[in-house]
């Protein structure tokens, strides 16, 4: 797989502090990556630097195998983003403000193209309001339609979703996950809803006080840290002979009235279920919580996971 | 009548207050704007009392209303239509995008003509029609002088931009006054000779102070003082590639701050 970013010992100090230190990795082309970090942790600084509209103080950042900044015209056209933080103008009609970048990134037809990112982000009916008068979520999807309005071949989306309702999120979802499919679109994200991340990135790249703590898939990232799953059964008869069971397997136990809570990984539950059936052990209910990359990134900010 | 609660008075108050001292915009229009009217209105009005015009005083004042507006509206037009981006939250769309800082500039340039094209077609029907003032019987002889004016602006233009893209909304005031701080110099409405010594050693650097003595010297006599054009067209070459390099230095340091993120 061919890289269409390069981040090489990456680099952003503001007066005494350093928001970006000494970061390196690298998007391969049609790979959705997640940037993830608290706020303040260097995220939104590393995009602004790939996209050139922030210096580096050092380091090398390469697209399609061009120098950003130096070489930005050559491969502006083919990127571009989509903040939550921006809006578009209060006095504009939303096919004005697409038509405006459509033209701006020379999108051949460029009416065709708005009409069908208009279709794609369903805002017909939003097509002639004004920016004034449009909530969060539809200036959400307007953001999106511009960053798509190109056919970029790289996107940089900094919590691209944060003011949609899960149902237009979910189909935002499906729009990304189909551009890379179809077109094969490489994507940059930072989120908070790791959830989405777990859906869209194939790898996830974390940050913490400016560094990369931790990388990978979000399942190895899980496993890596979290490696157990959660064994939940209401006992109806045996949960003294669970619980000795658990100490004999020295796996970790605990009691809640009629509870009983096992952390055990994921390949043993079947085996764990047939001992204690052996055993005459009864059971009710029965819930198994596989580790989240929601788990996984708050113990990382507690530094657990490292 | 409701109750007046004092201390949300209060709280109301020290809401501005606060950010006040922090905010130049606030400073500008507590001390600008009182002291140029009173040098611009004490100025001409010691030239009126001269008396010696030499042609129509009504013909210098509005043809000197006219020309400044050429000066003020383009500076102002190419500056306001920058920092509503900022308003707009859309400067980042923009500076993301493949449009280059001087390609934004450009398109400002020549939506500040089309408007001022309209400004200025009003002001010279309306000045024709409740003065009898037409400028157009200056004919071609105003040309060179309103091509100066236009590169006033524009060079006044690119050091405001640069100023606002490195310290942000907190000084877009200038967009708005710092063109004025050259009107007193000027002499718009009244010659360079009438102003004082100190003043005149500052005229000797502003281009507007050749081309209103020259326009002046159109109404009067019929004839233009090539020199002055010649003066005027040398400065604004310096400022127009002075404002060119700040406004490069400008924009770097906005990028290497960050401030085109704040301003988005």
């Amino acid at each position: 797989m061919k890289n269409v970013l390069e981040v090489n010992h990456l680099v952003k100090i503001f007066g005494r502090f350093t928001a970006v230190d000494d970061i390196t990795f690298s998007v391969g082309e049609g790979e959705i990556v997640g940037l993830l970090g608290q706020n303040g942790a260097g995220k939104t600084t590393t995009i602004s630097m790939i996209l050139g509209v922030l210096s580096k103080t050092s380091g090398n950042i390469s697209i399609f195998g061009k120098q950003m900044p130096e070489e930005r015209q050559d491969v502006i056209g083919r990127m571009n983003f989509s903040s939550a933080y921006i809006k578009m103008p209060w006095r504009m009609k939303v096919w004005e403000h697409l038509y405006v970048f459509a033209r701006m990134y020379e999108v051949e037809q460029p009416m065709d193209k708005v009409n069908r990112m208009i279709e794609t982000f369903e805002l017909e009916k939003y097509r002639d309001k004004l920016g004034g008068d449009l909530s969060a979520g539809n200036m959400a999807k307007v953001n999106l339609a511009k960053a798509f309005i190109n056919y970029p071949k790289f996107v940089l989306l900094d919590e691209p979703t944060s003011s949609l309702d899960p149902e237009i999120a979910r189909s935002v979802h499906t729009y990304l996950l189909k551009s890379q499919e179809k077109y094969q679109t490489t994507m940059l994200l930072t989120s908070h809803n790791m959830a989405e991340v777990e859906e869209l990135a194939d790898r996830v790249i974390f940050i913490n006080h400016g560094k990369i703590t931790a990388e990978g898939t979000p399942e190895e990232l899980v496993k890596k840290t979290l490696p157990m799953t959660r064994m939940r059964l209401y006992m109806k008869d045996g949960q003294k002979r669970t619980v000795e069971y658990c100490r004999i397997q020295k796996l970790p136990v605990e009691t809640k009235d009629r509870y009983v809570e096992i952390d055990i990984k994921e390949e043993d539950v079947s085996h764990v279920l047939s001992d204690l059936a052996h055993k005459g052990v009864e059971y009710t209910e029965i819930t198994i919580t596989k580790p989240t990359l929601e788990d996984y990134f708050i113990d990382e900010l507690k530094g657990k996971s490292s | 009548m409701e109750k007046i609660n004092i201390q949300r008075v209060w709280a109301m108050m020290l809401r501005h207050l606060f950010t006040w001292p922090r905010d130049l915009n606030n400073l500008v229009d507590c001390f600008w704007w009182g002291t140029f009217d009173l040098v611009i209105w004490g100025m001409t009005s010691s030239y009126i009392q001269e008396g010696v015009y030499g042609a129509g005083l009504v013909s210098f004042i509005i043809g000197g209303l006219i020309c400044w507006t050429i000066v003020s509206r383009i500076q102002q037009e190419i500056g306001i239509e920058f920092i509503k981006e900022s308003w707009d939250r859309n400067m980042l769309n923009i500076v993301a995008s493949p449009i280059t800082p001087f390609e934004h500039f450009l398109a400002l340039i020549l939506l500040s003509l089309v408007k001022l094209v309209i400004t200025i077609g009003l002001m010279t029907f309306l000045a024709y029609l409740l003065f009898s003032f037409n400028i157009f019987t200056y004919g071609l002889l105003l040309i060179p002088l309103v091509f100066n004016l236009l590169l006033v602006g524009w060079w006044a233009s690119f050091f405001i931009n640069s100023l606002i893209v490195q310290y942000g909304n907190r000084i877009e005031s200038f967009t708005w006054i710092l063109i004025w701080t050259i009107q007193p110099f000027s002499g718009v409405f009244y010659p360079t000779s009438s102003m004082p010594g100190w003043m005149q050693n500052i005229a000797t650097v502003i281009p507007t102070s050749y081309v209103f003595d020259g326009m002046r010297g159109v109404i009067a006599t019929g004839q233009l003082d090539y020199s002055k054009v010649m003066w005027a067209l040398g400065l604004n070459a310096v400022y127009t590639l002075f404002g060119i390099l700040y406004f490069r230095h400008g924009y770097k340091k906005a990028l290497e701050t960050g401030m085109i993120l704040k301003l988005s």
